[in-house]
């Protein structure tokens, strides 16, 4: 589905934040549950305004799975399996969330990287995780 | 109708002072282009769109971009009327644009991006809703005379 080229300039969008999963997928989240406050509705356990050390124990988690996902884009089916039957057993979060995540996440390397977020990068980033987003569903019934 | 606080008129009015409309506009429609290929359909007469630079550096898309822009510049003076300040927009593009309204959401996103990639920090999460919330509302508005 990726290209040898989207898939360099995925790798290349993930160099630049690896290392940085905590601070970033707590950034994620802020801003999931900030512009979008339906969604904060899968994550009770959070409670009402959640703090920043929830947000970041959580943001890392997400974060660490999409480098996972990084690591493997040409079998993400096998190395997303787990996370996959997780979401569609227990999670069981509405496929229409996913796009909301997926821009927010767009808007935390645009802010980041700024003019380094060229748009090649943010086609491929946005059609990796739009991949990520299918394999995460493909399981629900 | 689309309510906007005292907050978010605040946070839309003092960002959108210091956006480049002719910049901006044409790299969130370029970006749409390219990120989102198939709404390159509407865009036949512009000529080269066959590479991410073509499409970047392409005049008409620059132009058009900055319009599409500007008319956003007449949403946020607007805020509180907006149905009527696009209605005249909203026939044009159900009767002779013939646009899908899911393209005015992919729009959108695509402004609070670029954004992002211009103010950077100060695209603040709140700033991003306020954003949002508007390019949303503008989009209903552009859908509201569909028929």
């Amino acid at each position: 589905m990726l290209s040898a080229q989207e898939r360099a300039r995925v790798a290349q969008v993930w160099d630049l934040i690896a290392g940085h999963e905590a601070s970033f997928g707590a950034e994620l989240l802020l801003r999931l549950f900030t512009v979008y406050p339906s969604t904060k509705s899968y994550f009770k356990h959070l409670g009402f305004c959640p703090d920043e050390t929830q947000l970041l124990t959580h943001g890392q988690r997400m974060l660490e799975a999409v480098g996972v996902a990084v690591q493997h884009m040409d079998n993400l089916r096998a190395a997303l399996s787990p996370l996959a039957d997780l979401h569609a057993q227990v999670l069981r979060v509405d496929p229409s969330n996913f796009p909301l995540l997926i821009q927010c996440f767009q808007v935390v390397l645009a802010s980041h990287l700024q003019g380094e977020f060229t748009v090649e990068m943010q086609a491929a980033w946005d059609k990796f995780l739009t991949g990520v987003a299918v394999v995460l569903t493909e399981k629900y019934r | 109708m689309v309510h906007f606080t005292a907050e978010e008129k605040v946070a839309v009015v003092s960002l959108w002072a210091k956006v480049n409309v002719e910049l901006v506009g044409g790299e969130v429609l370029g970006r749409l282009l390219v990120v989102y290929p198939w709404t390159q359909r509407f865009f036949d007469s512009f000529g080269n769109l066959s590479s991410e630079s073509a499409i970047m550096g392409n005049p008409k898309v620059k132009a058009h971009g900055k319009k599409v822009l500007s008319s956003f510049g007449n949403a946020v003076k607007h805020m509180d009327d907006l149905k009527d300040t696009f209605a005249e927009l909203s026939e044009l593009h159900c009767d002779k644009l013939h646009v899908d309204p899911e393209n005015f959401k992919l729009l959108g996103n695509m402004i609070s991006i670029v954004l992002a990639t211009h103010f950077s920090k100060e695209f603040t999460p709140h700033m991003q809703a306020a954003w949002q919330k508007l390019t949303a509302a503008v989009a209903n508005a552009l859908a509201h005379k569909y028929h």
